[in-house]
């Protein structure tokens, strides 16, 4: 059954490789679904999309592959059948979200991954941390979805009502945008829902939240969901949609000071951090505020070349550290350290997506983040920008003492840590390449990304241009700093280990304030919601009479209303 | 003739404050059964005012019917009540809340 | 006649399953019974569609009333979508009723589970308004037996006694906006009354009457603050009454102020509507949020449900009138997708409360896992009631969703607030997952647990499938939904001109 399913999610992956290469921009028959509402079951092959498609798939057959090895302890507890059906259901799922013309397929689709995500991450259900965390990383998405559902229904609403009869679909409804039969008042109520939508499913301030305790899941979900597929969704939308909320004057802004807000926010709180995974975590949502600010700045190219990129070294990421944690039995990163001797391979893997992380060039992290600075330097978002490039410094700090705890050093761990078998080592070798080398596609990837999107303002950009562009430019700069800080911080990396905690005590009790703020903030809601609904319990006393009572006082309300507003 | 409809509609308050006041199971049923025939006499008056009796006639009939099912059963339930409770108080009835 | 043939079966059944329950005291035949009389009265229901589709439909006794009571039954779509939403319902309770009612009074229970129905088929056709309180009334006696069947234990009739006054007293109310309206009009004719009443009737009448309407009707609607039975009664009735009180009894009580509201012209009150429906949501979600007794929480959840289906109608009442068709099309559906969702909810809860005798959800906890196929129907009806894709609730709320964007402005306000509960209801919809499926095992729970009959899954896998099938291609419920939500937007259109 799980060869099966690894030879499902290679035959995936081959299919939409093949899309890359021979579909984009190709028409796709559609099929009329629902009749009543004149929905179709529609596909469009636009550039975006069959990219998020291809990293779902060829992330997605690869992690499957990892997880073979990786989920066997847990077969005993946990029959596996269950874990490779949401995986797949997953992988499929994004597929169509990332292809689909119909915001009612969008929205369907958009759903469906929330709830596989929601089931993965509650997969080990016999602790109630995992139970708990999955709840809140539905309910905190699905906050954002009540924004993407009322905008879509506007959009939906507005195209019906002018006569359209396919008033679901998203090409159309973009042409009319940009055509101008939408008025801006329909499209800043469309906006601020898909904005809200975005903002829950990438995890940006102020729903963040869930990211961190999605780290409950298996790794090799954390990997593939909360890495490389899912979170990107909301990153995805904004892009697809950029030039029909172009026009409203606050969009773009919003867009982008959300984006360097959550960016800046989360690499410090990541500084903080003692638990491998929930540092990936935050860095995750730290460099989707990237991408989001590569939208703010009107930027397909940047921010979805980041997004190949951030997928690529961030799930390569993860799959080494689900194999120190699996190799080490600990999350935290004061019980590792040292491991750069008896794991070679997952060392080697990690410190390329280390680098590519803090944006170290000829990493691929550094060409797209340095895409995402130049394009917010001709967007002259200019405040953007320096707390985005304030933000890189912080991220090579904590990427560097990341990799200095975990590789660096004394031994610290118990178990006898050793390299993994090949059913991981593959995939890990498999993402460091293409760590190292995913930017040479350049070239190709910013030919195809605009076509079938007439409205997508994507610039060629070949890769000499790219690399002259680059590296004459004065943002350079920035690289130049991070490497500075790393090497500085890897000369006195004492002082980020044990027992020494990270940085001046003081900033330490503000970071964890800060995030049990955040634990604080969602507690709060739910507290309040229970205790309201305890008092409203009260009214319900059991009392006869008062039964009878608030039947008249229903009567008088009634009454009383109609007089008030007739 | 509307007075008559007034007293029916005041009969149906009066019905309205027994269930609302009284704690006797008992006493709640007679309550019902006032409101019942506040009910059944506008039903007379809008017969006599529209000067269709006979529709009213039949209407007032089916209701009575009606009524005394509902009571039939709801005297049931009194008695299974009393027979689990042995009281007709409904402070007895008052362990479903929350 | 097509209009009386389903009450005709399903009466005529009744009496002939009380007999046969009666005499073999076979839970198995009486129930195969009542399952036949369910369909032969949805052939009489489908006769009655065909009718309609052809242009032949008519009433009962006669086609056009000429006296105040003449037009008792009339063929329509929206009694068709009510009638057939009800059937389904009652055949699949029919079926799980077999097995999970005690052999006693077997024959009672079927005969009153029929004539409930029978009310239920009858207020979508009932032609004016007096057989329309005639045949809630039906509905409302067989449903107070119904929820008191048990009568050895004290709570189903603590609660039986709850639910027999407030809904007495609220059938009462309604009782007497009727009288009222007949001593303005003089005719009880559904079609008839709104032009005489607008002649008869002046603005401070009109009112008081939509007030006793709204309130009378709402009682059985489970409208906060008249919803104060429905906790109790929904807990304590046998589950497979419970999902037929939850999936379509309160939604015919809804049905029935529809339809009188319509009929006295009174339909420019829906912000009154609205604001009702947004109070009933907010307090059925909150509350449901602290229930540890798995019933008792679905009930509560049904209570913020019939907020979503009464924010629709208010919707479709709004002024102006642009939601009309798109409003009453989102709360017709949401009845559809409600009793499929909620009805299946019970009797999954029901299941679990014949294995273990118990509706606490500490008690139940980890219960879902024996039983894999169950737990996944359980799975999907919670989803389906929080609106997630791809079960049936989604595409409703989408509906109604629509409807207040089509409404603008306070319809807007109205949407996202309906979202917004559906999300809040995710907690306990969420928790009762965890819990039930997902929870550790009790130390001290039974060791061994007998096995679950084939005719208690039945149903719920039906349910189950029906679900999934409704979220994936909803199209087979706007056929059932798009003629009746049709005519009654006609009908406010043509009331308001």
């Amino acid at each position: 059954m799980k060869w099966y399913t690894v030879l499902v999610g290679f035959v995936t992956a081959g299919l939409t490789i093949a899309l890359v290469t021979r579909g984009i921009g190709e028409p796709v028959p559609a099929a009329l679904w629902i009749p009543g509402v004149n929905a179709y079951f529609a596909l469009q092959l636009t550039g975006i999309g069959v990219y998020v498609a291809a990293i779902a798939g060829c992330i997605g057959a690869l992690a499957i592959l990892y997880s073979i090895k990786y989920m066997e302890p847990l077969e005993e507890e946990y029959p596996p059948t269950r874990y490779y059906f949401l995986t797949l259901l997953f992988v499929g799922s994004m597929i169509a979200l990332a292809l689909a013309d119909n915001f009612l397929v969008l929205y369907i689709f958009w759903e469906i991954i929330g709830f596989c995500s929601f089931a993965l991450i509650a997969y080990e259900y016999h602790r109630a941390k995992a139970r708990d965390a999955g709840t809140k990383a539905f309910i905190v998405t699905r906050f954002g979805d009540i924004g993407l559902l009322v905008g879509v229904v506007v959009l939906w609403s507005w195209m019906s009502q002018m006569g359209s009869d396919n008033p679901f679909s998203i090409s159309e409804t973009i042409r009319a945008a940009m055509s101008g039969y939408i008025p801006i008042g329909v499209l800043s109520v469309a906006a601020f829902g898909f904005l809200a939508g975005a903002v829950g499913k990438s995890a940006q301030f102020p729903l963040h939240v869930w990211l961190p305790d999605a780290m409950e899941a298996p790794t090799t979900i954390s990997a593939l969901i909360h890495a490389a597929t899912l979170v990107n969704a909301g990153v995805y939308l904004c892009a697809r949609m950029l030039p029909m909320f172009a026009q409203v004057w606050w969009w773009l802004p919003a867009v982008a000071w959300i984006g360097a807000f959550t960016a800046l926010l989360t690499a410090v709180l990541a500084l903080f951090e003692k638990d491998l995974k929930r540092v990936l975590a935050f860095s995750t949502i730290s460099q989707l505020g990237y991408m989001m600010a590569g939208i703010g700045a009107a930027s397909v190219f940047a921010s979805q070349f980041h997004l190949l990129n951030h997928a690529i070294f961030k799930a390569l990421l993860f799959l080494c550290a689900g194999a120190i944690i699996h190799a080490v039995h600990s999350k935290s990163m004061y019980q590792m350290g040292g491991l750069k001797r008896s794991m070679p391979v997952v060392h080697w893997t990690f410190l390329i997506g280390t680098l590519a992380l803090a944006g170290i060039p000829i990493f691929n992290g550094f060409w797209s983040k340095d895409a995402i600075f130049e394009a917010l330097l001709e967007h002259h978002d200019y405040g953007v920008l320096g707390m985005l490039i304030l933000t890189a410094f912080v991220t090579a700090a904590y990427s560097w003492r990341m990799y200095w705890l975990t590789f660096q050093g004394e031994p610290r761990a118990e178990a006898e840590p050793h390299d993994p078998a090949w059913q991981m080592a593959v995939p890990l070798g498999v993402l460091g390449v293409g760590a190292l080398i995913s930017w040479l596609y350049v070239d190709g990837y910013a030919t195809n990304l605009g076509m079938g999107l007439p409205y997508h303002p994507v610039h060629d950009i070949g890769l000499v241009s790219l690399v002259r562009h680059t590296f004459t430019s004065p943002l350079l700069l920035v690289a130049g700093v991070a490497v500075v800080i790393m090497v500085v911080l890897g000369t006195r990396w004492r002082a980020l280990g044990p027992p020494v905690p990270a940085g001046p005590r003081i900033w330490a009790d503000v970071v964890t304030d800060t995030k049990a703020f955040g634990d604080w903030f969602w507690g709060f809601w739910v507290v309040a919601m229970k205790t309201v609904g305890m008092v409203l319990g009260l009214f319900q006393s059991g009392d006869l009479n008062y039964n009878s009572l608030w039947l008249a006082i229903g009567f008088i309300a009634v009454l009383l209303m109609f007089l008030g507003w007739g | 003739m509307p007075a008559y409809a007034g007293v029916g509609i005041a009969l149906f308050v009066i019905g309205l404050y027994a269930t609302i006041t009284r704690t006797n199971l008992l006493q709640l049923v007679i309550g019902l059964e006032v409101m019942a025939r506040g009910v059944s006499l506008v039903f007379i008056v809008g017969g006599a005012l529209t000067g269709s009796m006979s529709a009213a006639q039949t209407i007032v009939i089916t209701t009575i019917l009606i009524e005394a099912v509902t009571v039939a059963i709801a005297l049931s339930l009194v008695v299974a009540a009393w027979h689990h409770n042995r009281s007709l108080s409904i402070a007895a009835l008052r362990r479903l809340k929350g | 006649m097509e209009a009386l043939l389903p009450l005709v079966i399903l009466s005529g059944g009744a009496l002939f399953t009380y007999l046969v329950g009666r005499l073999s005291r076979s839970r198995t035949l009486a129930g195969f019974v009542a399952f036949v009389t369910v369909l032969g009265a949805a052939h009489g229901v489908y006769q009655g569609w065909q009718s309609l589709e052809d242009g032949t439909a008519g009433g009962w006794p006669s086609w056009t009333a000429t006296a105040p009571l003449q037009a008792y039954l009339v063929t329509n779509y929206l009694g068709v979508f009510l009638a057939a939403t009800a059937l389904l319902l009652t055949g699949l309770v029919a079926v799980y009723s077999m097995r999970y009612m005690h052999r006693l009074n077997i024959g009672k229970f079927y005969a009153l589970l029929l004539i409930m129905t029978a009310g239920i088929v009858g207020i979508g056709f009932a032609g004016d308004l007096f057989t329309l309180y005639v045949l809630f009334e039906v509905m409302s006696i067989a449903s107070f037996v119904l929820v008191a069947f048990e009568r050895e234990e004290w709570e189903p009739i603590e609660a039986g006694v709850k639910y027999l006054v407030i809904s007495t007293s609220g059938s009462l109310l309604a009782l007497l906006g009727i009288a009222l309206i007949y001593s303005y009009t003089a005719t009880l004719d559904l079609s008839a009354i709104a032009p005489m009443l607008a002649a008869g009737a002046g603005g401070p009448t009109m009112i008081a009457l939509t007030a006793m309407i709204i309130v009378g009707f709402g009682v059985k609607a489970a409208i906060v603050p008249m919803h104060t039975w429905l906790p109790d009664a929904h807990s304590a009735a046998p589950s497979g009454i419970s999902a037929m009180l939850s999936g379509i009894v309160i939604e015919a009580g809804l049905i029935a102020m529809l339809k009188a509201l319509v009929a006295i012209g009174a339909v420019d009150f829906g912000l009154v509507l609205a604001v009702l429906a947004i109070v009933t949501m907010f307090v059925g979600n909150l509350i449901a949020l602290r229930q540890d007794d798995l019933k008792r929480m679905f009930a509560y959840s049904s209570v913020a449900q019939m907020g979503y289906i009464l924010m629709g109608v208010g919707l479709a009442l709004g002024v102006p009138h642009l939601a009309a068709f798109s409003g009453m099309r989102g709360a017709l559906y949401h009845i559809l997708n409600h009793a499929i969702a909620k009805g299946g909810a019970f009797l999954c809860a029901g299941a679990f409360l014949w294995l273990l005798g118990t509706r606490d959800m500490r008690r139940l906890s980890g219960i879902g896992r024996r039983f894999p196929v169950v737990a996944v129907a359980f799975i999907i009806f919670a989803l389906a009631l929080a609106g997630t894709p791809p079960f049936n609730g989604y595409f409703s709320k989408v509906l109604l969703v629509r409807a207040g964007v089509d409404v603008g402005g306070w319809g807007l306000f109205m949407a996202v607030m309906l979202v917004l509960n559906s999300v809040i209801s995710l907690f306990y919809y969420l928790g009762a997952v965890n819990t039930v499926v997902f929870g550790p095992v009790p130390e001290d729970g039974p060791k061994s647990i007998k096995p679950l009959p084939f005719m208690i899954v039945l149903p719920i896998v039906v349910l189950g499938v029906l679900a999934v099938l409704l979220g994936v291609y909803p199209e087979m419920g706007l056929d059932l939904v798009d003629p009746a939500a049709e005519q009654v937007a006609l009908a406010i259109s043509w009331v308001f001109r």
